[in-house]
């Protein structure tokens, strides 16, 4: 019985394309991400960071995507109560496979009976009228929606979340000071990052490697050859950073 | 003021609720740690807040405890102590009634240590959140009259059994936040008031929350029918803002929401209910979902890819839901007038014939695979 419902979604959402992680040029990674702002107008009314344990015997709903997961939670408004409100969760997961299991998980949660497949992130879906969406982008899975009666588009939205994570950015204003490891080809070769404050969180834009979350730390996986590493640690203050380049032996 | 309370306990066995109070937390930041009456910080009933199970206390009398000052006289010294409710003229009003009289001995200190008292009425036998107050009286001995000498509020909660998951009872600290919250007990217990049994208490819960639209949730139309308080687990620190007249997490729900919102206030009030789901990707009848004034086939889709509803038992098509979701018309396969009606304890094979249409029936199964009970957060 759980088998069908999987297979109902995944025939639903034709996730047997995208269901495994493609290949790609740019791996990008999110670590312990915060929701610190949303462009344009908005004002974050509330906002709920917990981490989920790994569910070990669930709901047939619940084994699609049974890995422990660190979710936020954020409420924005464009005004006072009666203007448009938008709801951000978002899904950080340690790998690009789990985050897309994790967006089937989301799917599972659209009672309407068509969703559209939109061109946003790795993968993305959004309802009619978008007024709802959500992407993968790396290893986390953004589901952001209306929550106000006054509607604003979503895709906007969905694509600045989507640039916060994947774009590399060219200069930074503070630099960011961290060693360059030693790789070991095929190995997991950890990247030490300093554990980020509650109001900051890393990114990591990795060319020739694919970053993951390994027990807790950030792990570059990648066969013999060099990895272009940008690490960037994103504040209230601003964005801090560093190149690397990581040799895998 | 030679005589005073210092503190009450109403739970003051947090491995038993068989005569006191069950173990609860205000809400996702704070536990009820006993003594939940504190002198000087505990003013108004809601900051001294206890539950009680029906069925767990029975027959039993309950007691609580209190530790009192005594000062300005020869001590050591003895009193004799009760305390009447002044918020009712009904004698021995439930729940809880009076303090039974006790003689109290104060030690050289003026401490009199924790005292357990008898109170002189049970639970009642429904539902109810009370707020009581009882004025503490004192007398030397049998021979003088009794004395007042301060007043204390509490807000009483009375369910018809101890919570069922997904609320739990250990362990009993600040990190369960299955602990029941009192905060929703208010809710629950208002919307569940008078109910003396699971069946009419969850038909109660269903009706509050399918009367929360529009003005406080309405139907997920724009989104797709997308879940915002129940995915992947129940957002109930939201909810809980959203109905106080913040903002919550916006305005729409979806079934999954209403399904969980019900089945874990029902629960809370002593239901055993489920969140379990239906499907896959059937088509509707027409319907008044939760908000709206429109007999449509929700938001005008023609189908749902699935839905959930609260469920008993293996939830199973033979076993009785409750939908606080939508309104059905029970005359959508005899004809007009239209006549909405809430499913409420209605057997699963029943309500799907009244929400799809008779030839689709096979696409829309009870799916028992999906039975769950969505953590609180």
């Amino acid at each position: 019985m759980a088998n069908d419902i999987v297979q109902s979604l995944i025939d639903r959402y034709g996730a047997k394309e995208w269901l495994e992680p493609e290949a790609r040029d740019v791996n990008v990674l999110a670590w312990r991400y915060v929701p610190l702002r949303l462009e344009g107008k908005w004002r974050q009314a509330r906002v709920r960071v917990r981490e989920r344990p790994a569910v070990r015997r669930g709901s047939a709903i619940e084994s699609i995507a049974p890995s422990a997961v660190r979710i936020t939670d954020s409420v924005w408004q464009a005004g006072d109560e009666d203007a448009p409100m938008v709801h951000v969760t978002t899904f950080e997961t340690a790998s690009r496979a789990e985050a897309r299991a994790w967006l089937l998980r989301t799917l599972a949660e659209f009672q309407a009976p068509n969703l559209e497949r939109s061109d946003l992130g790795e993968v993305a879906f959004v309802s009619e009228g978008h007024a709802a969406g959500a992407f993968v982008r790396g290893n986390v899975v953004f589901f952001v929606r209306n929550a106000g009666r006054e509607l604003t588009p979503i895709k906007p939205i969905l694509k600045s979340l989507d640039a916060t994570l994947a774009e590399e950015p060219k200069r930074f204003k503070r630099p960011l000071d961290i060693p360059t490891p030693s790789g070991k080809a095929g190995k997991a070769t950890i990247l030490e990052l300093p554990a980020p404050d509650v109001s900051s969180w890393y990114r990591i834009v990795v060319r020739g490697a694919e970053p993951r979350i390994e027990k807790g730390r950030t792990v570059l996986i990648a066969p013999a050859g060099t990895a272009n590493v940008t690490v960037v640690q994103e504040s209230a203050e601003g964005a801090a950073g560093t190149k690397l380049t990581v040799e895998f032996r | 003021m030679p005589l005073t309370v210092e503190e009450i306990k109403f739970n003051h066995d947090t491995a038993a609720a068989t005569v006191d109070a069950f173990n609860i937390r205000l809400d996702e930041n704070k536990l009820i740690e006993p003594p939940e009456w504190k002198r000087g910080v505990s003013v108004c009933a809601p900051d001294s807040r206890a539950a009680y199970s029906i069925r767990t206390i029975g027959k039993n009398v309950i007691t609580i405890q209190a530790r009192f000052k005594l000062t300005g006289v020869a001590l050591p010294a003895t009193r004799e102590i009760r305390a009447m409710r002044v918020d009712t003229v009904v004698p021995d009003a439930k729940p809880l009634g009076n303090v039974a009289p006790t003689f109290v001995k104060f030690d050289a200190a003026g401490d009199s240590g924790w005292i357990t008292f008898k109170l002189t009425a049970g639970t009642g036998s429904y539902v109810r959140m009370k707020d009581i107050k009882w004025e503490w009286q004192s007398r030397p001995d049998a021979n003088s009259l009794w004395k007042p000498f301060t007043t204390t509020a509490h807000r009483i909660y009375i369910v018809l059994t101890i919570p069922t998951a997904p609320w739990v009872q250990t362990p009993f600290d600040i990190g369960n936040l299955q602990l029941p919250w009192a905060t929703a007990l208010d809710y629950a217990c208002c919307w569940a008031y008078s109910s003396s049994n699971v069946t009419e208490a969850s038909g109660l819960i269903t009706e509050h929350v399918y009367a929360l639209g529009p003005s406080i949730v309405t139907y997920d139309c724009p989104g797709g029918g997308a879940s915002h308080y129940s995915f992947p687990d129940f957002d109930l620190t939201a909810f809980l803002d959203r109905l106080a007249g913040g903002p919550g997490n916006g305005v729409y729900v979806n079934c999954s929401d209403c399904a969980t919102i019900t089945s874990s206030f029902a629960n809370l009030v002593g239901a055993n209910l489920w969140q379990s789901r239906m499907g896959w990707g059937f088509d509707l009848n027409v319907m008044l979902g939760i908000g709206s004034t429109v007999w449509e086939t929700c938001c005008g889709w023609g189908g749902f890819s699935y839905h959930e509803v609260a469920w008993i038992g293996s939830c199973l098509e033979s076993n009785p839901i409750w939908d606080a979701c939508l309104q059905v018309d029970a005359n959508i396969n005899t004809g007009p007038p239209r006549l909405p009606v809430l499913p409420k304890n209605q057997v699963f094979s029943d309500y799907r014939k009244l929400l799809v249409p008779l030839a689709g029936q096979a696409a829309c199964a009870a799916q028992p695979a999906t039975r769950t009970r969505r953590p609180i957060v």
